[in-house]
């Protein structure tokens, strides 16, 4: 009896689709140059400490504003190679370092999205009915808001700090989760697979975690790239408004507030973050954009 | 008529809900409003207290919550801490800068994606649609503030061509009747005034368009190539109809209005967006305000801003809804 009230083991194809899909995504160029430079990203974002090749809180009032080499400008040094900031900190250490805000933020806020807005969204669309009706009346509420004012009033109201900056831009974005996931299992519920699993007497539960989420996964997946994109760039500016981390923390957002006060002096303080913002979401986009190509056929267009 | 009426049924919880949940952030902020109000003023624990009891705070949350709906349904949304002002006023007063914003900017996005994207699907594969594609994923991939940031740095420190911090020079002087600047300065025939005011709207309504633009012309385009694929156009194509024929009586119309119905979501980013370009281009607005009062921990500002625009974005979406059953008869009967 007990192999009935197991759920029955298809063999589904997933070796060959994950092949597939990593196929399609070795053929994007794009795809394939995002996915490198974001592996760069990550590596930088990981050895950081090891990496900067000075201290980025050490202030050096002598080379306060030194330009960076390579330009024939006076007082720049290969020792510190995109210059200095008004503190006369290394610019080079401080983008090393500031990645990892960036990282940390971008993957654990999205992880947390993804989370709340893939279990309420699945929940709603599997046991319809008030539920339902209760998930989907908060996500209109959600969307009346501004996503990117939302992640301002909860990020004032939590305060600073990385863990707060996690929940307030969790909050402002896990709707869009919600909302697909619950759509795709509204037309999964009904397949099959599903009624089979159900009439085996599968509890309910596990039939959403492991026949209905699984088949869910591609989208989220790519929404998820997509959105790891919109929430760095949510970071930094929130730092840049100086409603992020702490202003001790170095991040790309606060070191590009930093360097308007000197636009016209010292080009380099807000440039090289600007960069590197653009450099990272740029790649991230590329990368989910190859991905949304070869899992979602539905969208696949260009 | 009736779908217009259902459809306004239908936003009345949302608005509960909407006031719901600012409320509740203002309630899950640490600290007391009334330290905030009397910090550094060595009020008593008595004025405290009376302070307290003159603002409801006494009062257990619930019947908070009624007072806060009733206040703010009849257009109070309580008292600024650091400008000693109705928060209603504040926003009222800043409003005009940020819908002349928003509205430069949602027009400079839609005069870009609209042609670039139907160019980009009916030449699919061409030189412009490569580079409306590649255009349109590094403008998504940049971020607003950083825009602005560069206009600043080339357009108006470097080549000084335009102004890049206001909205009008201190020394030009403008009546005000709409408090729209290029209204008022027309109004007025105040011809000065209105390059002024023209001038320094150019490099914020750019800065924060764009996002808009490249987002937008990949609606444009995907919804075209959609459009384009239908079998009514491969019949008008087998028919032998001119492809521009086709195009004006066919494609156009089928695959523009669903972007429309999208204005009230480029509203909200654009509004969302407004908040970070009109704190770096120093412009008077509502966005500025709301930065501000959170540095100054002015929760009711705070508040305020937030409930007003998810207000504009309902109203927007309840607008581009009625246009999208006006516009398109198939959905008429709904």
């Amino acid at each position: 009896m007990t192999a009935l009230t197991e759920t029955p083991e298809l063999l589904p194809p997933q070796q060959s689709e994950f092949r597939r899909v990593l196929r399609t995504v070795l053929q994007s160029k794009t795809a394939v140059l995002g996915a490198l430079v974001l592996g760069l990203f990550v590596f930088i974002a990981v050895l950081a400490s090891a990496l900067a090749p000075h201290d980025p809180d050490q202030q050096n009032l002598e080379r306060r504003l030194a330009p960076p080499i390579g330009l024939g400008l006076d007082n720049a040094r290969p020792e510190y190679p995109l210059g200095n900031d008004n503190l006369g900190r290394d610019i080079l250490s401080r983008l090393i370092v500031g990645s990892r805000v960036s990282l940390i933020v971008g993957v654990s806020t999205v992880a947390l999205a993804t989370l709340v807005g893939s279990v309420a969204g699945a929940m709603a669309g599997y046991y319809r009915g008030l539920f339902d009706n209760l998930v989907m009346r908060f996500v209109d509420v959600w969307m009346a808001f501004p996503s990117f004012l939302l992640a301002i009033a909860f990020g004032a109201a939590l305060g600073p700090g990385l863990f707060n900056l996690v929940i307030a831009l969790a909050l402002a974005y896990w709707v869009v989760y919600a909302r697909v996931v619950r759509a795709e299992v509204l037309v999964l519920r009904e397949l099959e697979f599903v009624l089979a699993a159900r009439s085996l007497g599968t509890r309910r539960l596990r039939i959403i975690a492991r026949h209905l989420l699984p088949n869910v996964l591609p989208s989220i997946l790519v929404i998820s790239t997509l959105q790891m994109g919109t929430v760095i760039i949510a970071e930094a500016s929130l730092s840049f408004l100086g409603i992020g981390v702490q202003s001790s923390v170095p991040t790309w957002g606060g070191m590009l507030a930093d360097g308007r006060e000197f636009l016209r002096q010292a080009w380099w303080l807000s440039t090289f973050p600007g960069i590197a913002i653009s450099v990272v979401v740029l790649s991230v986009n590329l990368l989910g954009d190859g991905l949304r190509d070869a899992l979602d056929p539905r969208l696949r267009r260009g | 008529m009736q779908y217009l009426i259902r459809r306004l049924v239908l936003t009345v919880p949302v608005l509960f809900g909407v006031s719901l949940v600012v409320f509740s952030i203002m309630h899950v902020i640490p600290g007391d409003p009334v330290q905030l109000i009397f910090s550094g003023t060595g009020a008593s624990e008595e004025q405290r207290q009376a302070m307290r009891r003159a603002l409801g705070l006494d009062r257990s949350l619930p019947v908070q919550y009624v007072n806060y709906v009733a206040d703010a349904l009849r257009g109070d949304f309580g008292q600024s801490i650091q400008f000693k002002q109705p928060v209603a006023a504040l926003i009222l007063e800043r409003m005009p800068a940020t819908i002349e914003l928003t509205a430069a900017s949602l027009f400079i996005a839609l005069i870009v994606a609209f042609p670039v994207g139907v160019i980009s699907a009916v030449k699919r594969n061409s030189v412009v649609d490569y580079m409306a594609r590649t255009g349109a994923t590094l403008g998504i991939s940049l971020p607003t503030f950083w825009v602005g940031i560069l206009l600043i740095m080339l357009v108006a420190v470097n080549l000084g061509w335009l102004p890049g911090f206001g909205r009008i020079s201190y020394e030009v002087k403008l009546e005000r009747v709409t408090g729209f600047h290029l209204v008022d300065s027309l109004l007025t025939w105040n011809i000065p005034a209105f390059k002024d005011a023209a001038a320094h709207l150019i490099l914020p309504a750019l800065a924060l368009g764009l996002a808009t633009a490249t987002f937008t012309t990949r609606l444009v385009r995907s919804s075209m190539l959609e459009v384009l694929g239908k079998e009514y156009v491969i019949t008008a194509r087998s028919k032998g109809l001119l492809e521009w024929t086709i195009l004006n009586q066919h494609v156009l119309r089928n695959a523009l209005i669903p972007v429309i119905t999208l204005i009230g979501v480029m509203v909200g980013a654009l509004l969302g967006g407004a908040v970070v370009t009109e704190t770096i281009f120093a412009w008077p607005g509502i966005g500025r305000l709301v930065i501000q009062a959170i540095n100054n921990r002015d929760f009711p500002v705070v508040q305020g801003v937030v409930l007003f625009f998810a207000f504009i974005r309902i109203a927007m979406n309840l607008v581009t809804d009625v246009l999208y059953v006006w516009l398109d008869p198939r959905i008429g009967h709904v």
